[in-house]
């Protein structure tokens, strides 16, 4: 889905692909961390 | 003749050191997808190196960049045990987007001191013949394949997984750069966005097809090659739309795919280790 949003800005808004390709491939990593990490039941305590 | 399998060693040697990297990760249990962006990645890095201290260092940047990026992924797929397709994709994508990026300012340059295609060439084959000897006669290679067929064996004998995979993906990773590092010092010395063009994709799927066989990859990426061969010198010889022939040698290897569908995957790829699970 992030993909296929990512393809969609570069089309719809002329988004350069690079950048697109970057905020993707950080956005993916980000829900698959934050997955990660409730799966290990980590929480941010203040 | 002669030049059809010059031209195949030449055009498959980037697909053999990139699918020797992601075959090593793959025996060790860890699915790699980045390979097309830590290859681009590897490409800028080399050229930038050679650009600012010559091409050896330019070598030893993108294998150090290759490892690196390998490393990176297997903090998700490894430590936080995240989906390794998911994880893969996105530093395939995180890669290929950085480069194209960060790359901006080398593009058009060109490259005073390119390697000799066939050095690499031969430093493919003999990569080939090592990881061949690396995983089925040493004690290291002996855990990285047991990590990818029963990691709990492994562990069981005192040995951490998560260690071997990473040691898989770094060196995997480090053999990936070189495959960068070919394309822009030596196959075409220079610059450009998007120059892996897919073979870090046509690397995965060689994985496949040879069946994780060190050796097998190294006579299936010459048959890449001359694919790649043949797509450039029928065009323009036969009334056929030129799309059609850069379209050819995917296909082929879709083709291919289907019809080995014995191949063996290790048993444990894909699945992240749990003590005690």
């Amino acid at each position: 889905m992030v993909l296929a949003g990512g393809d969609a800005l570069k089309l719809a808004f002329s988004m350069p692909f690079r950048v697109v390709d970057v905020t993707s491939g950080l956005l993916l990593l980000a829900f698959i961390g934050a997955e990660a990490a409730s799966r290990h039941r980590l929480v941010w305590r203040r | 003749m002669e030049e059809a399998l010059l031209r195949a060693v030449l055009f498959g040697t980037p697909i053999l050191l990139a699918g020797l990297g992601a075959l090593l990760a793959e025996r060790s249990g860890v699915v790699n997808l980045g390979v097309e962006g830590m290859m681009a990645l590897a490409a800028l890095t080399a050229f930038a190196a050679a650009q600012a201290y010559g091409p050896l260092p330019g070598v030893l940047a993108a294998f150090g960049v290759g490892a690196l990026s390998g490393l990176f992924l297997g903090l998700f797929t490894v430590t936080l045990r995240a989906n390794q397709f998911v994880a893969g994709l996105a530093v395939a994508a995180l890669g290929l987007g950085a480069s194209g990026l960060l790359g901006k300012r080398y593009e058009g340059l060109p490259l005073a001191h390119p390697l000799p295609e066939g050095g690499f060439a031969l430093l493919g084959a003999v990569l080939a013949l090592l990881v061949h000897l690396f995983l089925t006669r040493t004690r290291t290679g002996l855990f990285l394949r047991s990590a990818g067929e029963n990691p709990k064996a492994v562990d069981l004998f005192g040995v951490s997984v998560d260690g071997v995979r990473y040691l898989a993906l770094g060196l995997g990773g480090g053999l990936i750069g070189l495959a960068g590092a070919y394309l822009s010092l030596a196959y075409r010395p220079s610059w450009t966005d998007g120059m892996t063009a897919g073979l870090g994709w046509v690397a995965i799927a060689l994985v496949i097809l040879a069946a994780w066989h060190p050796l097998r990859a190294l006579l299936g990426a010459y048959f890449f090659g001359l694919l790649f061969f043949l797509q450039f010198r029928l065009q323009g010889s036969v009334p056929i739309p030129s799309e059609a022939f850069a379209a050819m040698p995917y296909l082929l290897v879709i083709l291919v795919l289907a019809l080995s569908g014995r191949s063996r995957a290790p048993k444990a790829l894909g699945q992240p280790f749990e003590r005690g699970r």
